[in-house]
C-alpha cells in the first residue's frame, strides 16, 4: 500500500471523526440519520472518491458518534436506545457535581471497547465465524430468550411498606404491569412500522428515527420539563477515583455485551450491556458506566468490524447496510485498514470527548435547565420534521406517550426496545401479525 | 446466583434435553422442529430457570406476614425501638413456641439517599444492639461523613432470655431499598433460631414445584414428542435453579410440604460472587454452543478425541459423550482454572482473606434482600 494512500486514509478517518463529533453534539440526532444523507449525497453527486476512503470517513463518523453522544445524553439528558440505561447513574453523578467524572468513566470504557475490537476481533476471527454459523439457525429462539429475560428479570421496586398482602402485591405489580404495557405498546408500534411505511417513501431509510427519539429522548426531556430539574456547578477533577478492578470488570462485561448485541439481530447495545452487567454480577456505578461505554462502542463499531471480517461479512446495523450499497469487502487488507481506522478514530474521539465535557461542565450550570430542555426539544422536533416529515412527528408523539409510561411508573425503560425486538423476532420466527392487524 | 445465571442454566438444561430427546426419538426430530419449524421450546428452560426467584420476589415476599414492623423516618429515629422489638420477638418465639417475624424498614431520605442503621445480635451476652449510622447515597452506599448522630442518640441495646442460634455475621446493615425481615423459630432444645428473609428459598425453590409445573409442557404441545420434551425442559430447567443456588450457603427447602426448613447449601461459593457467576455463565454459553453444534445438520467443529476413536454421529451416544468430555477439557476448564489461580494469586499477594462461614452467609443473605440478586 502506498504511503500517500495511507496518509489519505488517515485524513479521511480524521475528517469523519471531526464531522461525527460536531453532529453528535446535537441531541437526538443519530449518526445513522446523518450517514443516510451522506450516502444520498455520495450517490447523487457521483463524487469521485475512492470507495474505501469514503468507508473510512463514515467509520470515523460512527466511532466519534459512539463516543461523543455520551455528552448530549448526560448534559442534555437526551438519550438514545443505548444510553438510556446509563441515564439514571449519570443523572445522579450530574446532581452530585460529577458529570465530567461520569463522562470520563464512559469514555474510558469506550476506549477499552475500541481496543477490544481492534485487538480481539482479528484474533478470534475464525471462532466468530464458527459461532455465527452455529447460532444462525437458532437465532429465533435466542432473540425470544432475550425478550423473555427482559420481561422476567424486572422485579418490584417497592420499599416493603404494605398494609396487607393484597396491597403489597398491588404496589409490586403496578411497576411490573406498567413495564409489560410499555413492552406491548412499543412492540405493537414496531410491528405497525415494520409492516407499513407511514413516513414518505423518500425518507423510508429514516423509519426508526421518529419512534426511537420519541421513546427515549423526548420522553426524558418532557420529564425534565415537568420535574424540578437543576444542574449544579460541576467539579472538574484532575483524576477520576476508580479502581483498576472497576475499569477491568466494566470494560470486559461491556465489551462482551456489545459484541453479543453486534452479533444478534434486534439486540441493541443497551440490552447487550445490561445483560452482560448481570452476567458479570456487576456492582457499583463506576463499573456500570465503564461497561456501558464499552458496550455502546463495541455494538456500533463492532458491527462494522464484523462486516469487514473475512470469515463473516455480517451485515448488522445501518452503516454496514449502507456501505454494502457501494462497497463489498473482499480482502484481509481492507479489514486491517478498517481496524486501524477504528483505532485511530477511537483515540481521537476519546480526547475530543474529554475536551468537550470539560467545556460543557463549565458552561451547562450557567444555562437555565428549562430553557435548555425547550431548546433541545425544539431541535429534535425540527430534525424529525426535516427527516421524516409530519408523519414522523405523529409517530414521534405516539412513541413519546409510550416512552412516558415507564418513566412515570418507575419501570424499566428497556421495554421500549420492543419496538425493534418484537417485529424482528416475529420475522425470524416466521410469524406474521400484520394480516391480523389489517396492515397487509 | 444472579437471575441471568439461572436463566442461562435453564436454557442450557433445555439444550441437553433436546439432545437426549433427539437421541431417544431419532431422525433429529426435536432439533428439526426447532431449526426448521422455528419452535421456541428451548425458551421454556430459561423461563422456568428464573421462575423460582420470580415466584419469591413477586409473590412470596408479599404473602409473608410480620408480627412486628419497625418503620422509622429521619425525624423519628429511635434505636431503642429496634432493639426492644427484636428482643421481644425472640422472647415471644420462645415463650409462645411459635415462629415470630419482624420487618425492619429502611429509612428513606430522598430518591437516592437513605440513613443506614445496624443491628447486632450479641449471642454471648443475650443482647440485641442497634446503632444508627450515617446518611448514605446511592447503590454504592457512600456515607456523608457529617451526618452521624451523637452516640447517646445513635446507640441502644435490649436483652433477651433464650439462647439464640444466629448463624450469620454479627452485624446486619439496614440501608437501601427494602429492609430485611427476620424470623425467629423455637427449637426443640429450648433455643431460638434466627433466619433472614424467611419467605425466600422456601416453597418456591423446591423440587416439588418443578414437578408441579412440568405438565405445562403437555398443555402446550399435547402428549407428543414435543410435549414430553417440554415436560422435561420445564422440570429440569426449574431444578437447575435449585441446584445452582445450592452451591451457595443459604440452601433451599427441597420438598415442601413434607419439609419445612431450608437444607443448607454446599458452601462452594456465594450467590453474588463475581467469579462464580462468570464461570457459571461461561460454562453455560459454551455448553449451549456445543449442543447446538451437536444437533446442527452440518457439524461446524469436530473434537479430535472422537475422531481418533473413529466415532461419528451415527454412534451418537458414544460420539456425544467423548466429544463433550474433550470439549470440556479443551475449552471450558482451562480458562476457568487459569483465571481462578490468577485471581487467587492476586488476592493472596494483596492479603485479601477469605470470608468466614458466618460472614459469607450474612453477605449472601443481605445480597438477596431487595432482590439485588435478580
Amino acid at each position: 500500500m502506498m504511503l500517500s494512500y495511507i496518509l489519505m486514509a488517515i485524513l479521511f478517518v480524521l475528517i469523519g471523526t471531526l464531522i461525527g463529533s460536531m453532529l453528535s453534539m446535537l441531541p437526538g440526532l443519530h449518526v445513522y440519520n446523518v450517514i443516510g444523507f451522506f450516502l444520498l449525497f455520495y450517490f447523487t453527486m457521483g463524487l469521485v472518491i475512492d470507495p474505501m476512503l469514503m468507508v473510512l470517513m463514515l467509520i470515523g463518523m460512527l466511532v466519534s458518534y459512539a463516543f461523543v453522544f455520551t455528552i448530549s445524553s448526560i448534559y442534555f439528558s437526551a438519550p438514545d436506545d443505548s444510553t438510556m440505561f446509563i441515564l439514571m447513574p449519570t443523572q445522579r453523578y450530574l446532581k452530585e457535581r460529577k458529570g465530567h467524572e461520569a463522562v470520563v468513566l464512559i469514555a474510558t470504557g469506550a476506549l477499552v471497547g475500541v481496543m477490544a475490537i481492534t485487538i480481539f476481533v482479528p484474533i478470534f476471527m475464525n471462532v466468530l465465524g464458527i459461532v455465527w454459523d452455529i447460532a444462525m439457525p437458532n437465532i429465533h429462539w435466542i432473540i425470544g430468550a432475550v425478550i423473555a429475560y427482559m420481561l422476567l428479570s424486572e422485579f418490584p421496586k417497592d420499599f416493603g411498606r404494605h398494609k396487607n398482602a393484597l396491597h403489597g402485591l398491588k404496589e409490586a405489580w403496578k411497576t411490573i404491569l406498567a413495564g409489560y404495557l410499555t413492552f406491548f405498546l412499543a412492540g405493537l408500534l414496531g410491528v405497525i412500522l415494520y409492516s407499513k411505511t407511514i413516513i414518505p417513501a423518500n425518507h423510508a431509510f429514516q423509519s426508526l428515527m421518529a419512534p426511537l427519539i420519541g421513546l427515549f429522548a423526548t420522553s426524558s426531556i418532557i420529564l425534565n420539563l415537568i420535574s424540578k430539574y437543576e444542574i449544579p456547578e460541576q467539579n472538574i477533577p484532575k483524576s477520576v477515583d476508580a479502581q483498576p478492578n472497576d475499569i477491568t470488570h466494566g470494560a470486559v462485561a461491556g465489551s462482551l455485551g456489545g459484541l453479543f448485541a453486534a452479533f444478534i439481530p434486534a439486540v441493541t447495545a443497551g440490552v447487550g450491556g445490561y445483560m452482560a452487567s448481570h452476567a458479570f454480577a456487576q456492582k457499583g456505578d463506576k463499573s456500570f458506566l465503564v461497561s456501558m461505554g464499552a458496550s455502546r462502542v463495541v455494538y456500533y463499531v463492532g458491527a462494522i468490524a464484523l462486516f469487514f471480517l473475512p470469515t463473516l461479512h455480517l451485515r448488522r446495523g445501518a452503516l454496514a447496510m449502507g456501505i454494502n450499497l457501494f462497497f463489498t469487502p473482499e480482502t484481509v487488507g481492507q479489514f486491517y485498514l478498517v481496524d486501524a481506522g477504528i483505532a485511530l478514530a477511537g483515540i481521537v474521539s476519546f480526547f475530543i470527548v474529554l475536551y468537550l465535557s470539560k467545556f460543557l461542565a463549565r458552561v451547562i450550570p450557567k444555562i437555565n435547565p428549562k430553557l435548555l430542555n425547550i431548546v433541545v426539544l425544539g431541535i429534535i422536533i425540527v430534525l424529525v420534521y426535516i427527516m421524516t416529515s409530519w408523519q414522523g412527528l405523529i409517530i414521534m408523539s405516539v412513541a413519546t406517550a409510550i416512552g412516558l409510561v415507564p418513566v412515570l411508573f418507575n419501570s424499566r425503560r428497556s421495554h421500549c426496545l420492543a419496538v425493534i425486538l418484537v417485529p424482528i423476532w416475529l420475522n425470524m420466527s416466521g410469524i406474521a401479525l400484520a394480516p391480523y392487524l389489517g396492515l397487509w | 446466583m444472579k437471575g441471568f445465571a439461572h436463566f442461562l442454566a435453564g436454557l442450557t438444561t433445555a439444550t441437553f434435553v433436546v439432545v437426549i430427546a433427539n437421541a431417544f426419538y431419532g431422525h433429529n426430530m426435536i432439533a428439526n422442529a426447532i431449526i426448521q419449524n422455528k419452535e421456541l421450546i428451548i425458551i421454556l428452560g430459561g423461563i422456568f430457570g428464573i421462575l423460582p426467584d420470580t415466584i419469591d420476589f413477586r409473590f412470596a415476599k408479599y404473602l409473608q406476614k410480620h408480627d412486628y414492623e419497625v418503620d422509622m423516618d429521619e425525624w423519628n429515629i429511635d434505636p431503642q425501638r429496634v432493639a426492644d422489638t427484636l428482643a421481644k420477638a425472640i422472647n415471644q418465639a420462645h415463650d409462645e413456641n411459635r415462629e415470630v417475624n419482624v420487618m425492619l424498614h429502611t429509612i428513606k431520605i430522598s430518591s437516592d439517599q437513605w440513613r443506614q442503621y445496624n443491628v447486632r445480635f450479641d449471642t454471648e451476652n443475650n443482647k440485641v444492639v442497634c446503632e444508627i449510622g450515617p446518611i448514605i447515597s446511592g447503590f454504592e452506599k457512600r456515607p456523608y461523613i457529617n451526618t452521624y448522630l451523637p452516640e447517646d442518640k445513635a446507640y441502644a441495646e435490649a436483652e433477651f432470655k433464650p439462647k439464640l442460634n444466629y448463624g450469620y455475621d454479627a452485624v446486619t446493615h439496614v440501608d437501601i431499598l427494602s429492609g430485611p425481615d427476620f424470623s425467629f423459630f423455637p427449637e426443640k432444645d429450648g433455643s431460638v433460631r434466627a433466619d433472614f428473609i424467611p419467605w425466600h428459598r422456601r416453597w418456591g425453590h423446591s423440587i416439588t414445584m418443578g414437578v408441579l409445573f412440568a405438565p405445562i409442557g403437555f398443555m402446550l404441545y399435547g402428549f407428543t414428542p414435543l410435549g414430553w420434551t417440554a415436560f422435561w425442559i420445564i422440570m429440569l430447567g426449574y431444578w437447575s435453579h435449585i441446584l445452582t443456588d445450592h452451591f451457595g450457603l443459604m440452601g433451599s427447602n427441597m420438598f415442601p410440604p413434607f419439609t419445612t426448613r431450608r437444607v443448607p447449601g454446599f458452601k462452594v461459593t456465594r450467590s453474588m460472587s463475581t467469579l462464580a457467576n462468570i464461570y457459571t455463565n461461561y460454562t453455560n454459553i459454551m455448553l449451549m454452543i456445543f449442543n447446538m453444534n451437536a444437533w446442527s445438520p452440518v457439524l461446524y467443529f469436530k473434537m479430535p478425541w472422537a475422531t481418533m476413536l473413529g466415532l461419528t454421529r451415527s454412534n451418537f451416544v458414544e460420539w456425544y459423550i467423548v466429544s463433550l468430555l474433550n470439549y470440556i477439557v479443551y475449552y471450558i476448564l482451562p480458562p476457568i482454572l487459569v483465571s481462578y489461580f490468577v485471581v487467587a494469586y492476586i488476592r493472596k499477594r494483596k492479603g485479601i482473606e477469605e470470608l468466614s462461614d458466618k460472614e459469607a452467609r450474612t453477605r449472601e443473605q443481605m445480597e438477596e434482600v431487595s432482590g439485588v440478586n435478580v
